[in-house]
């Protein structure tokens, strides 16, 4: 996977372990702070940042987490893979806490695994804010299929 | 081969650093995203309860070289990739900046003031120039993780 130039974009591969998680929400907070990201969505950011880091090495085949993250005006999008097969579905039901619910799902305005031909699993977590971002999120809501 | 180090004999290079680094970022070779990597390695810090000493050489040298590919790697009118690897071992850091442009070559109309790599060479316990993998320009430096907080 390979970052746009043009874009407010950068990909990270972490091994699975005390560095994720501090790295990746160091990555995905600069990023989105400097697409305008509000504070209260910048601390939902951080959230999904934790949720990916901490569980994300367990589905991939070499225990370490690669992410692409961009943000653009009103979202930040995590592409995360390669993963195994199925590792998207079991990656979004491990974010699963019992009295809070599904962190990734509550926190998320959609949530698209997609599967590449050669490289296998990817998931799309996409966090929209301010109203160009929401104008763009086709559901508008929590799509985890 | 350029090493150096402020005490005593230079650390010895990794003979092979083409292992799998700990930490990749790879991001557009653009000036606003040298603090992105600043704060990578902040968080790297955190993870590994690096001093504030250390931390600061690692930052201040990783800029520098992060700098030198945003300045000098591409053409104006080209925005190639700024790739930072970095390898964990035994409270021993290794980093690599590697940039897939013109390579390390003199300019007569550089716009900096040369201060660069000799910082660096300060900083880290060694410093090597060469090509990294797929023959991509590669600065490598090695920091020692639990140095002294001293200042002195």
């Amino acid at each position: 996977m390979s970052v746009d130039a043009g874009l407010n974009e950068a990909h990270l591969t972490v091994r699975h372990g005390p560095l994720a998680g501090p790295v990746l929400g160091r990555v995905v907070g600069m990023l989105a702070a400097r697409a305008d990201c509000p504070i209260d969505r910048l601390d939902d950011a951080l959230l999904i940042a934790d949720a990916v880091a901490s569980r994300a090495g367990s589905y991939s085949d070499d225990g370490r987490i690669g992410v692409l993250v961009s943000a653009q005006t009103g979202a930040v999008e995590l592409n995360i893979g390669p993963l195994q097969e199925n590792g998207a579905q079991q990656l979004i039901a491990s974010a699963e806490l019992p009295g809070v619910g599904n962190v990734l799902e509550r926190v998320a305005d959609e949530l698209l695994p997609e599967r590449s031909n050669s490289n296998g699993e990817y998931l799309r977590i996409r966090m929209a804010f301010g109203p160009a971002g929401r104008a763009s999120t086709s559901t508008g809501g929590t799509d985890a299929t | 081969m350029l090493t150096g180090g402020p005490d005593g004999p230079p650390e010895p290079l990794p003979e092979e650093v083409t292992a799998t680094p700990d930490l990749e970022l790879k991001l557009p070779a653009r000036a606003d995203n040298i603090a992105v990597v600043r704060h990578a390695f902040g968080g790297l810090a955190e993870a590994l309860d690096v001093g504030e000493q250390a931390l600061a050489d690692i930052k201040l040298a990783v800029t520098e070289a992060c700098t030198n590919v945003v300045i000098h790697a591409y053409d104006d009118d080209e925005l190639g990739p700024l790739e930072v690897a970095a390898f964990i071992d035994d409270r021993m850091l290794t980093v690599a900046i590697r940039d897939s442009g013109r390579g390390i070559v003199p300019r007569t109309d550089s716009p900096g003031l040369g201060l660069g790599l000799p910082l660096i060479a300060t900083l880290a316990e060694s410093l090597e120039l060469g090509s990294g993998p797929a023959d991509r320009t590669e600065v490598l430096m090695t920091f020692r993780l639990d140095g002294s907080d001293d200042p002195a």
